[in-house]
C-alpha cells in the first residue's frame, strides 16, 4: 500500500544498490530518470525561478523583506504553530491509526471513511465549517445549549485555542495513513510470541509494536510539519489576524503591494529557515536515520 | 489562472481568426453593396478582453452594457477573471492580455503615464476631477457601518466616534482582517479620535493605530466581504464596517438592515484603459456606451453601486437612490478620501496595517 506518508522516505531508497532481481545495473540507472526528471521539473524549476525573482533587485529584496514589520514575527509564529500542530497530530494520528487497526470491520470502515472524506473536502470549505461551529452563537453553542451548558455565547472563534482543532483535523490523514500502513505490515506472530512469553499488552506495545511504527510516526510528523508551514486561511479565519502566518504576509506582498520580489525573498527565507530547523532537529533526534 | 487566461485568449483569437478568414472567403464572391451593408454604421471589429472580479456585478454589466453593445457594434466583450500579476504589470506599462481592466482609483492615479485618456464627453462628472480622463465604466461604492435594525431599537451609532463607544453601543464589531486590506480603517479611527474630515491627510498612522487598539478586543475580523453577512445574521457581530454591497445583499435576502450614511466613504472605482490595449477604438466606444445615463441607471438599479454620471439620478426611483452612496440626498453626509495620497503611500499603509493586524 502506498500512502502519502511512506512515499517520501522511500524516495531516498531509490539508489540502484538494492535493485529488483533480474534487472541489470544499466536498467536500474534508467529507472532513476523518471523521478529525477519529475523532481527537477516539479521542485527544482519553481525553486530556481523563485530565487531568480527574489534577486531581481540585486538582493535588496531580502533586506526589504526583513524590513517588512510583520514578517519576522509571523515567521517565528508560523514555525511554532507548525511544531505544535505536528506534535498534536503525531499523538492523535498514532492513536487514530491504532484505533483503525484494532477496530471491528464496521468501525474501521467508518473511521477510514471519515479520514478520506475530509481529505477530499477543500480546506476552505472545512475552515468555514469550523467557523460555523465556533461562532459565539454557532453550532457548538447550540449543542451545549441542548444540555443547558451554555449560558452565554462561547468565546472560541478567533482565539488561538479555536484554530488548533481545525488545523489538526486538516493534517490528521497525513499522520494516520503512514502509521496504519506500518501497523498492517506488522508480523502478527511477533505479537503472539510476546504474549506467549508472558508480556502484557503494555509491554507488548512498548517492546514490539512501538519500535516498528516509530519510523512512520516520525515521517508522518515531518510531513505534517512541512505542510503546516503553508497554513494560510485556517489560522487567519479561526485564530484571528493575531495568528497571521508568513503566508499571509507573503500574500500581501505578492497580491496587494505588487512586490513579487519581496514575496519570493520571504518564501526563500521560509524554506531556508525550515531547512536549518530540520537539520538541527535531525542532529538532535536523528530523525532521518529512523525513516524506513 | 494566468496561463488559463492566455490559453483562453489564444483560443478566442484562434476562433476570431477562423471567423475572419471564413468571412473574407464568403465576401470574396459577393458584390460591393453586400459588403457595405455588412459593415453597417460601425467600423469597429474584433473583441474586447474585459477583466473584472466576476460574480453578480459582472452579470449586471453583461445585461446593462455588454449585450446591447455587441448588438449595436458587433464587438464581443469577453469577460475574464482579473489576475493581480497581469493587471499590475500592465499598469507598469508591460504587455498583457487585457484590453481594459478593473483598477482602484489609487492605482489608476499613480499610473496615468501608461494609460490612455478618454474623450471629454465620455468622462463621468461624479468622479474626482483628476480621475475623470482615465476611468472607463466607472462606478462608486460605499464603505459604511451597518447593523440589523433590531440590534439597536433606540437608534444605532451616528458617527465613527459612536462606533468606538462600546458602552453606548455594546457588541462585537466586524472589521476587515485580510492581510493588507486596510480599506478605510485609518480614516475611521482618526475621525473617531476627533480629527476633522478636512485634516485627515496625511494620515497619522500611529495615532490611528492607538485608537484602533482601544477596541481591538471588541473586533471580529473578516477575510472576505461576504463573511460580514454571516457574522451579522448569526449575531456574532452587532455592527459591521464594510462595503455597502454586503448590506444590499442582506436586504435582498429579506433582512432589515440599517446603513449609516453619515460619515460613510464614497469610493470611486472603474476600469483602466492601458496604452497597450489591443483594441483601443472598440474600448473607446465601450467607454462612451457605459457612460450613457440610461444604461448606467440600469446598472445602478441592478447593483446599487453609485453612478459616475450625475444624469443617472433623473432615471432611477427614489427608493433606489436612498440606498446609493453618492445620491444627492447623501451629499452632505458622506466623505471622500484622498485617492492621490492613498495611492502614493499605498505600500506604507499596507505594511503598517498588516503589522497592526498581526499584532
Amino acid at each position: 500500500m502506498t500512502t502519502p506518508g511512506t512515499a517520501m522516505p522511500r524516495a531516498r531508497g531509490i539508489a540502484p544498490v538494492r535493485r529488483p532481481p533480474g534487472t541489470t545495473a544499466a536498467e536500474s540507472r534508467w529507472l532513476l530518470w523518471p523521478p529525477l526528471v519529475f523532481f527537477a521539473l516539479a521542485l527544482g524549476f519553481p525553486l530556481v525561478t523563485l530565487v531568480i525573482q527574489s534577486l531581481e533587485g540585486g538582493g535588496s529584496a531580502y533586506i526589504d523583506a526583513l524590513d517588512v514589520p510583520a514578517f519576522a514575527g509571523s515567521l517565528m509564529r508560523t514555525v511554532v504553530m507548525a511544531v505544535v500542530v505536528m506534535v498534536l497530530t503525531m499523538v492523535l494520528g498514532t492513536a487514530y491509526g491504532l484505533a483503525v487497526v484494532a477496530s471491528p470491520a464496521w468501525l474501521r470502515f467508518a473511521l477510514l471513511a471519515a479520514l478520506i472524506l475530509s481529505l477530499w473536502t477543500s480546506i476552505m470549505v472545512r475552515s468555514f465549517g469550523w467557523m460555523l461551529l465556533e461562532l459565539p452563537r454557532g453550532a457548538i453553542y447550540w449543542f451545549l445549549g441542548l444540555f443547558g451548558l451554555a449560558d452565554e455565547p462561547i468565546e472560541l472563534y478567533q482565539t488561538t485555542l479555536g484554530m488548533y482543532p481545525a488545523m489538526v483535523a486538516v493534517m490528521l490523514p497525513f499522520a494516520v495513513l503512514p502509521v496504519m500502513s506500518a501497523l498492517q505490515s506488522l508480523d502478527r506472530e511477533q505479537l503472539n510470541a510476546a504474549t506467549i512469553f508472558g508480556a502484557g499488552p503494555l509491554l507488548t506495545f512498548r517492546a514490539v509494536t512501538w519500535p516498528q511504527i516509530l519510523p512512520s510516526v516520525l515521517s508522518g510528523g515531518v510531513l505534517v510539519f512541512v505542510m503546516s508551514l503553508g497554513f494560510y486561511v485556517t489560522p487567519l479565519l479561526l485564530g484571528g489576524p493575531g495568528n497571521m502566518t508568513v503566508s499571509g504576509v507573503i500574500n500581501a506582498q505578492m497580491n496587494q503591494a505588487n512586490r513579487p520580489d519581496i514575496g519570493a525573498a520571504m518564501s526563500i527565507l521560509l524554506v531556508g529557515g525550515t531547512m536549518i530547523v530540520y537539520l538541527i532537529a535531525d542532529r538532535l533526534f536523528r530523525v532521518s536515520e529512523k525513516w524506513g | 489562472m494566468a496561463g488559463f487566461i492566455r490559453v483562453r485568449r489564444a483560443a478566442m483569437a484562434g476562433i476570431a481568426l477562423t471567423l475572419v478568414t471564413a468571412l473574407a472567403a464568403g465576401c470574396a464572391g459577393s458584390d460591393d453593396t453586400a459588403s457595405a451593408g455588412a459593415s453597417g454604421g460601425s467600423d469597429l471589429s474584433g473583441e474586447i478582453i474585459f477583466a473584472d472580479y466576476g460574480g453578480p456585478t459582472n452579470e449586471s454589466r453583461q445585461a446593462a452594457y455588454f449585450d446591447g453593445f455587441q448588438d449595436e457594434t458587433g464587438v464581443e466583450v469577453v469577460s475574464v477573471a482579473i489576475e493581480d500579476a497581469i493587471y499590475m504589470g500592465m499598469l507598469d506599462g508591460e504587455d498583457g492580455d487585457y484590453d481594459v481592466f478593473q483598477s482602484s482609483a489609487a492605482e489608476t492615479l499613480t499610473h496615468t503615464d501608461n494609460l490612455l485618456e478618454l474623450p471629454e464627453e465620455m468622462r463621468g462628472d461624479l468622479l474626482p476631477e483628476e480621475l475623470r480622463p482615465y476611468v472607463v465604466g466607472g462606478f462608486v461604492f460605499g464603505i459604511a457601518q451597518g447593523w440589523l435594525t433590531d440590534t439597536f431599537p433606540d437608534g444605532g451609532p451616528q458617527t465613527w466616534a459612536d462606533f468606538f463607544d462600546t458602552e453606548a453601543f455594546p457588541g462585537t464589531r466586524a472589521w476587515p482582517g485580510a492581510p493588507g486590506s486596510f480599506d478605510a480603517s485609518y480614516e475611521i479611527a482618526l475621525l473617531a479620535d476627533g480629527v476633522a474630515p478636512d485634516d485627515l491627510y496625511p494620515l497619522d498612522i500611529p495615532r490611528a493605530e492607538a485608537k484602533l487598539d482601544t477596541i481591538r478586543d471588541d473586533l471580529v475580523f473578516y477575510q472576505a466581504y461576504p463573511e460580514v453577512q454571516q457574522l451579522l445574521v448569526s449575531g456574532s457581530a452587532a455592527i459591521a464596517v464594510t462595503v455597502t454591497g454586503q448590506y444590499t445583499a442582506l436586504m435582498n435576502a429579506g433582512e432589515d438592515v440599517t446603513i449609516q450614511w453619515n460619515e460613510a466613504f464614497v469610493v470611486p472605482s472603474g476600469f483602466a484603459f492601458p496604452a497597450v490595449s489591443g483594441n483601443p477604438d472598440a474600448v473607446t466606444a465601450l467607454a462612451g456606451w457605459m457612460n450613457d445615463p440610461e444604461r448606467q441607471a440600469d446598472f445602478t438599479e441592478r447593483t446599487l453601486y453609485g453612478p459616475v454620471n450625475s444624469e443617472v439620478f433623473d432615471h432611477i426611483p427614489e427608493d433606489v437612490a436612498a440606498n446609493v452612496v453618492n445620491s444627492p440626498e447623501h451629499e452632505d453626509q458622506v466623505l471622500h478620501w484622498d485617492n492621490q495620497w492613498r495611492g502614493e503611500n499605498y505600500e506604507d499603509l499596507l505594511t503598517a496595517y498588516t503589522a497592526w493586524l498581526a499584532g
